[in-house]
């Protein structure tokens, strides 16, 4: 069982991207899982498969890091610098773990897990520029 | 096994303003969820809805009907969300503690098999409520119904508006004390179970002063044993535990020099611990005297969770790093009850810290600089700590035993050390809150998973 909150914001982020759904875990975290959230140009595809774990105890907690579908790839074969490990097994799947964290100041009372999936296509972004 | 119902104080004022409005029974459905206690089953009340005029086919001063078609919607909708279900009503004439009636009876009977059909496997139940008081009793998933030994309503103070064992305590260890209390107020604290996590500097004092108070049972909570470093601040604490004794075994020891009788559970883990967790929900009131914001912030969501009032206090010195004089020495004691504030919603707990102190030690290892600052030793000394620990467990002791309540309205307190001053303070509360608000956890007992 979910907070209502929680699910209310799954169903948000179900309505802006379809077909994403969520999975828990077993120490109380939520996996939401985005099949098609579009990314930047300059990789091997113009979607890509995301997961964001969304803490236990969000939004006590920030979200942080997200994984992406492993088949990922620069267009021109570049390598991805901010990658923290492959292979990651969750919801029975297999993710890539990328480092990407939100640096802005923690407000419990303003924070939305959609907020937090919209930033994701800046780290796109940020492997092609190289920054 | 005691059967306990817990039910918010906002939501208790909002049932008993609807159930006595007027002349006639009204009628009201609680939802709630159930926690299976070591020796008692608790269910906390976590909603509720009046049951409208025109969903009563008989009202009555002494008898009312409700439309089968709304108790069945109503009862889907508690299947879908895992809910037990309370039928509420009133005796509004009733100038006593109510009992329930024949026609009570009778429509329990009726409507219980329907409970145990549709939500099989939870604990349901009645409770009639009159200008005197309140009574209830519980259906037990095997179909026995049983009366409720307490009725809590957890506010700002715990109201034990249903207590059926004699709490008085008479001695003449706690004679001074009970001048200012009564000896029904000795046997409260007697009978009241009291959850300490952190057992350093304001931790065992907190823990010596509730012991000296004649409190007979504590949970002790730390993970850390004695360094040399603590022999300044923690109290009990000998030269000879230094590298060897749990800070939790510290308290024990002090506990038993008092009374050899007291009943110490020193857990000597983790806060953060699924078993360690199981065991503070048994605590009437929890004080929380760690400097980590992880274990607030766990311990801020089982208090919420299950409606446990919880006590948080802390000092912060801060001192100027050239000059290494002390710029500001504030303590603060917050306290987290149904219808305030939580360390979420008031901007208490800091992520970054959080994240930092959650990561494993190979996390930490691989990625050093996000995670920083950890180990630095805060400045701290006993003077200070007492006098926070000592507004705390005084908060505490008014919790259960009322006697500030000159002091108004006030869910925080904060001391200025610089100033010499003690200020009681306001904090608002944000009602979309996802840890203490309407869509957040409170009031849902073990039916969310254990927060860590």
């Amino acid at each position: 069982m979910r907070t209502e909150r929680i699910n209310k914001e799954i169903a948000s982020a179900a309505t802006k991207y379809p077909g994403a759904y969520a999975v828990d875990d077993s120490t109380g975290c939520v996996h939401l899982i985005i099949p098609t959230l579009p990314i930047p140009a300059g990789f091997t595809a113009t979607t890509a498969r995301v997961l964001v774990r969304i803490p236990a105890l969000y939004p006590s907690e920030k979200i942080d890091l997200f994984w992406m579908d492993p088949a990922i790839a620069r267009s021109n074969g570049a390598d991805m610098p901010n990658i923290m490990s492959r292979g990651v097994q969750i919801a029975g799947e297999s993710w890539t773990q990328v480092s990407w964290h939100d640096n802005s100041a923690h407000d419990p009372n303003r924070i939305s897990v959609l907020g937090f999936v919209r930033t994701i296509p800046q780290w796109f972004e940020r492997q092609v520029l190289g920054t | 096994m005691d059967y306990r119902v817990t039910i918010p104080k906002p939501i208790y004022a909002d049932i008993r303003a609807h159930l006595l409005r007027g002349e006639d029974e009204e009628v009201a459905l609680l939802f709630g969820h159930e926690t299976a206690l070591t020796n008692a089953t608790v269910v906390t009340i976590q909603r509720w809805e009046p049951v409208p005029p025109q969903m009563l086919v008989l009202q009555r001063p002494d008898v009312f009907a409700v439309d089968s078609a709304f108790i069945v919607s109503r009862v889907k909708m508690a299947r879908t969300r895992n809910e037990s279900l309370f039928l509420a009503h009133s005796h509004p004439g009733d100038p006593r503690t109510p009992c329930f009636s024949r026609a009570d009876d009778r429509g329990e009977a009726d409507i219980y098999p329907l409970l145990r059909t549709r939500l099989p496997g939870r604990v349901h139940g009645a409770l009639v409520m009159s200008p005197g008081g309140c009574t209830s009793r519980m259906c037990l998933p095997n179909g026995d119904v049983v009366p409720v030994d307490e009725i809590r309503v957890v506010g700002r103070h715990i109201e034990r508006v249903v207590r059926s064992k004699p709490r008085n305590q008479s001695d003449e260890a706690h004679a001074r004390q009970q001048l200012i209390w009564g000896s029904h107020g000795q046997g409260v604290l007697r009978d009241t179970t009291i959850g300490i996590v952190g057992a350093g500097g304001t931790g065992s004092v907190v823990a010596q002063q509730l012991i000296h108070l004649g409190v007979r049972n504590l949970i002790v909570v730390d993970k850390d044993t004695v360094e040399e470093s603590n022999l300044a601040r923690i109290v009990g604490a000998r030269r000879g535990d230094i590298g060897m004794t749990p800070k939790v075994d510290v308290v024990s020891r002090t506990a038993h020099s008092v009374d050899p009788t007291i009943c110490v559970t020193a857990l000597h883990k983790d806060v953060t611990q699924p078993d360690v967790l199981n065991m503070l929900r048994e605590a009437d009131i929890l004080f929380g005297c760690t400097d980590q914001h992880y274990s607030r912030m766990v311990l801020n969501a089982l208090a919420v969770q299950h409606v446990i009032p919880f006590v948080d206090l802390g000092f912060l010195i801060d001192i100027h790093p050239e000059s290494q004089r002390v710029i500001s020495a504030v303590g603060e004691v917050r306290i987290i009850v149904p219808g305030g504030y939580c360390l979420s919603c008031a901007g208490v707990l800091d992520a970054e810290r959080i994240k930092a102190e959650k990561a494993s030690p190979e996390e930490r290892a691989a990625f050093p600089r996000y995670f920083t600052g950890l180990d630095v030793p805060d400045p701290s000394v006993i003077t200070l700590n007492s006098v926070i620990a000592s507004l705390a467990v005084s908060v505490g002791v008014d919790m259960l035993v009322p006697t500030m309540r000159a002091v108004g309205p006030c869910d925080s307190y904060r001391f200025n050390a610089l100033k010499g001053i003690v200020n009681p303070v306001l904090k608002e509360r944000h009602p979309e809150c996802g840890i203490c608000g309407a869509e957040g956890r409170a009031a849902f007992g073990a039916a969310l998973p254990m927060p860590r």
